[in-house]
């Protein structure tokens, strides 16, 4: 695996002016239908997350006694929940929820698992042997499960759950950033930099973290799409974003004991969680077939 | 063989000692006295501090981490669930041989179909089963669990009362959790062992198979097959963590009383002793599945040499 990085960043990014490596990976990706379609779902999804009071028809919390369970009719399209609060303007409130915690939960895991990956690959010996050793007995845990025990830990809430779900990301972030920092180590332009006097900290942030950026950001997108899994799982579970706020999987929890008379409650959370998921995976295909060399036309 | 199998076991016990630690660690600071929550909110300050005494609750943390682990490995003994007023090592073993048989059939059921689907999408490459197959795995691989399984339970048991929605004793109540906590393992499986035979049917050895006059069925399971088999023996390794980890969700659907729907119980009661042997549990099976996949790959393929 730490072959086929190496060449790939190397000459495409450092050798070459103007982040060429990208704007081939870009001209690739826009060849792949399934890919912009995915794009195109998530930007769709952002925006509707970022305009969510304006594109809500109700409030996420809205209560209608009049309406309780009501199938989907014109005023409310996907129906009524069991306080009588529009299922569409939830879904819609809930993609809040899903887009931070997968996005912010991956970044922490990225930021912290590129940086432990990177001290382990760059210095090596005992530091690396330590570091990866850790990461090794994280990965015995099943990540569900440790991703269960942090946030019954932490206790409910949104900002524990995107810690939750990120720390249980971590190891591999960690051991793909120290594959790719092996592979770029012993190269010559960074021994140029460290022979023009750049300090350890320098070498890694400016030389080392740009030419390693490939295969982590493949790895993010398909992280994005596990931890609003993981998210819509815990909140499943009752340990993520507490009510009324909405929730995918919590709404699909809340959904379960009208299984039998009102089927739609367990159905449209459960389609928003799988559009999203199944866009983010087409993205993730997209970039990495984009930027696998072995793929080249 | 017999000396790299014993070193593997050895070496699996630092990672498990390692996993104890972590997890007391975390549960060992977690906010809430085990008192309150073994003796109720209304205790007397008296019972509370001869409950602690008693569990040595007071002692330091050193000290209550050693003990744990000698207990746990000298006799077994996992520790003491406050809120079930039992051993924790008994109610875990009520409860493993249901979710043991539960990972099994799944572990089968999606080996047994996900296998054939990859290898014939790669013999058919894009043909109309192929691309069928292709999307039907990114669905299936989008799906949360506990959504395939009320889905599940709205089509067979609501609409067309097929199957039973609860218990894990009769072969048909088995039906539904087996197929809700394959679902996307299958996907996945399939997705693997397709690419991975596109890979090796373009080899020349394959070609040599076909040139002798060979069978087509003969060239794709005898040669074909067995040289795909490590990436995906690997992802089911893999994958058996998941399912594990799935197993949470879909006891609690169908609920089953396994060692997950016990681990939710106790979450939802702050039971930590119960969660801290429930994760150790599941990760000591994951470590070891791994470990026999580690040593079926060296049967599986005579060029991996053990060292």
């Amino acid at each position: 695996m730490g072959g086929t990085v190496m060449n790939k960043t190397v000459t495409g990014n450092s050798f070459t002016k103007g982040n060429s490596m990208w704007r081939y990976t870009f001209i690739r990706l826009r060849r792949n239908y399934l890919a912009m379609a995915g794009l195109v779902v998530i930007l769709l999804l952002a925006l509707t997350a970022i305009f969510a009071e304006r594109i809500a028809p109700y409030g996420y919390a809205t209560q209608d006694y009049m309406m309780i369970r009501k199938p989907p009719s014109a005023k409310h399209l996907l129906g009524t929940d069991e306080f009588g609060r529009d299922v569409l303007s939830r879904l819609i409130y809930g993609s809040r929820v899903s887009l931070q915690v997968g996005f912010i939960a991956v970044s922490i895991a990225l930021a912290a698992g590129g940086m432990i990956g990177a001290v382990a690959g760059y210095f090596g010996g005992k530091i690396d042997n330590l570091l990866m050793r850790i990461m090794d007995v994280q990965l015995a845990i099943p990540t569900i499960l440790l991703a269960i025990v942090i946030s019954s830990v932490l206790g409910p809430g949104l900002f524990n759950l995107m810690i939750a779900v990120g720390i249980t990301a971590i190891p591999r972030f960690a051991r793909l950033m120290r594959a790719s920092v092996l592979s770029v180590k012993n190269t010559e332009f960074i021994e140029a930099a460290r022979a023009m006097g750049a300090s350890h900290t320098r070498v890694i942030l400016l030389y080392i973290l740009p030419n390693c950026m490939a295969p982590l950001i493949v790895q993010a997108t398909i992280n994005v799409a596990n931890a609003i899994l993981f998210a819509a799982t815990l909140s499943f579970l009752g340990l993520g974003v507490q009510p009324p706020y909405p929730e995918w999987g919590g709404m699909l929890s809340a959904a379960r004991p009208y299984l039998r008379s009102n089927a739609y409650l367990s159905v449209f959370p459960g389609l928003a969680i799988m559009i999203t998921i199944v866009a983010l995976n087409c993205v993730g295909d997209g970039l990495r077939d984009a930027l696998d060399p072995k793929q080249k036309r | 063989m017999l000396k790299y199998i014993v070193r593997r076991v050895f070496l699996l016990i630092p990672v498990i000692l390692c996993v104890m630690t972590v997890l007391f660690t975390i549960l060992y600071f977690t906010p809430g006295d085990p008192a309150h929550i073994a003796l109720g909110q209304e205790a007397t300050r008296e019972a509370i501090a001869a409950f602690r005494t008693e569990h040595g609750l007071d002692d330091p943390f050193v000290v209550q981490l050693g003990r744990y682990i000698y207990r746990a490995v000298v006799h077994a003994d996992l520790g003491y669930s406050y809120a079930m007023k039992s051993p924790v090592s008994y109610e875990l073993s009520t409860r493993i041989p249901t979710t043991m048989k539960l990972a099994f059939w799944a572990v089968a059921f999606s080996t047994l179909v996900g296998i054939p689907l990859g290898v014939i999408c790669a013999i058919r490459q894009y043909s109309f089963l192929d691309s069928v197959t292709t999307l039907v795995t990114l669905l299936g691989v989008s799906m949360p669990t506990f959504w395939t399984g009320l889905l599940l339970i709205l089509a067979f048991s609501v609409h067309l009362e097929w199957l039973p929605s609860m218990g894990f004793s009769t072969p048909g109540e088995m039906v539904l959790p087996v197929v809700t906590l394959s679902g996307s393992t299958i996907a996945i499986i399939a997705r693997i062992t397709r690419s991975s035979m596109l890979e090796v049917i373009r080899t020349d050895y394959v070609r040599t198979a076909r040139a002798k006059g060979q069978k087509e069925r003969t060239v794709i399971l005898r040669h074909a097959l067995p040289n795909a088999m490590i990436p995906i023996m690997t992802i089911i390794s893999m994958q058996f963590g998941l399912l594990l980890g799935g197993s949470l969700i879909t006891e609690a659907i169908f609920s089953i009383s396994g060692v997950g729907r016990l681990m939710i119980e106790a979450i939802n009661m702050r039971d930590y002793p119960i969660i801290q042997g429930g994760v150790l549990f599941i990760s000591v099976a994951f470590c070891l599945v791994n470990l026999v996949v580690d040593i079926l790959y060296a049967f599986v393929d005579p060029r991996i040499h053990v060292r």
